[in-house]
């Protein structure tokens, strides 16, 4: 019983992530490469991108304090972290990225700036509730949870 | 190991071509870049995909030749490198070879094959259909660290992303 109900908590995390827009379809992609030989594939894969972006962050975080402001090198590193979210299925991350590349576009430093601090909180959030997610999963135990919401 | 990033952007700098966007990556010391991994296999994907990520790849997995495409359709301009197993099955692989050779929009992006077998005549096949390169697996570090450079192997009259350059 106890199982079942962490087993079904975190389904519903999952779907929770997708409704609000946090997680799309790639983050299935993901999940869909985990099996017997390979449980915690998808935590794993989470895991290095939280890493990866963390430090891609970090370098933005870096360039955009120098002067002058150098666009170019601030979207070049920014189209990394969109490919990085693209990849597990960051949504929100991504679009934010994006955002912040149509800022770096028109030259536009409030708007890049913006969009950096809307940027590392979704990223937070994204951990948090990822966390909680792999957390619940590994308490309900080795039960196949690669599921998708009927239909999708 | 390729060279210092501040070696390769001058290297590049005389590259015909060559853009400064892409040079600003490479002064990043990023050696890196968005891959669109397609492989049927889930083992295979996971190896690929891990050893990717040690690259220093953002790489997005597919599953068919028809996940590949509809990703494309949606992001080919951020999509840098190919990389896809042959067994798709094969007829599938070929008709994705000839579908992105003749799309505009696709066409630039540098396909890279790899496969279990090294049947000659698949191999070929690749090739003429407009692939790269073709890898033997096991995928190894080293193939995988240079796949980055067939993004800079365009074609003097591209706009050196490997766009046709169609302004008037």
């Amino acid at each position: 019983m106890e199982c079942y109900n962490l087993q079904r908590q975190a389904a519903c995390l999952k779907r929770s992530l997708f409704d609000q827009g946090y997680l799309d379809e790639q983050f299935y992609q993901i999940e869909d490469l985990q099996d017997e030989a390979s449980p915690n594939f998808t935590e794993e894969v989470v895991s290095l991108f939280f890493k990866d972006s963390a430090r891609l962050m970090t370098n933005i975080e870096q360039a955009m304090e120098k002067n002058p402001r150098d666009f170019n090198r601030w979207d070049a590193h920014m189209q990394q972290l969109k490919g990085s979210c693209s990849s597990i299925g960051a949504s929100r991350m991504k679009n934010e990225c994006a955002s912040f590349r149509n800022s770096c576009r028109d030259e536009n430093a409030e708007g890049c700036m913006r969009s950096f601090q809307k940027l590392k909180r979704e990223h937070g959030v994204l951990r948090q509730k990822l966390e909680s997610y792999f957390q619940l999963l590994r308490q309900a135990g080795p039960f196949e949870t690669a599921t998708r919401p009927g239909g999708a | 190991m390729v060279g210092g990033g501040e070696g390769i952007a001058l290297a590049a700098a005389a590259a015909p071509g060559w853009r400064w966007e892409e040079g600003i990556s490479s002064w990043t010391g990023a050696r890196s870049g968005r891959i669109l991994l397609c492989d049927g296999d889930a083992t295979s994907s996971r190896e690929a995909l891990r050893l990717l990520c040690n690259c220093s790849y953002q790489a997005t997995c597919a599953k068919s030749p028809r996940q590949v495409i509809n990703i494309l359709n949606y992001e080919s301009s951020e999509i840098d490198i190919i990389l896809a197993e042959v067994d798709l099955p094969v007829t599938k692989c070929f008709r994705m070879l000839k579908y992105i050779a003749r799309n505009t929009d696709l066409r630039h992006i540098p396909i890279i094959m790899m496969s279990n077998r090294d049947e000659v005549s698949v191999v070929v096949k690749c090739l003429r259909l407009g692939a790269a390169e073709y890898l033997v697996k096991p995928l190894r570090t080293n193939e995988l660290l240079n796949l980055w450079t067939h993004v800079w192997r365009r074609p003097a009259e591209t706009d050196g992303k490997g766009r046709y350059d169609d302004s008037p």
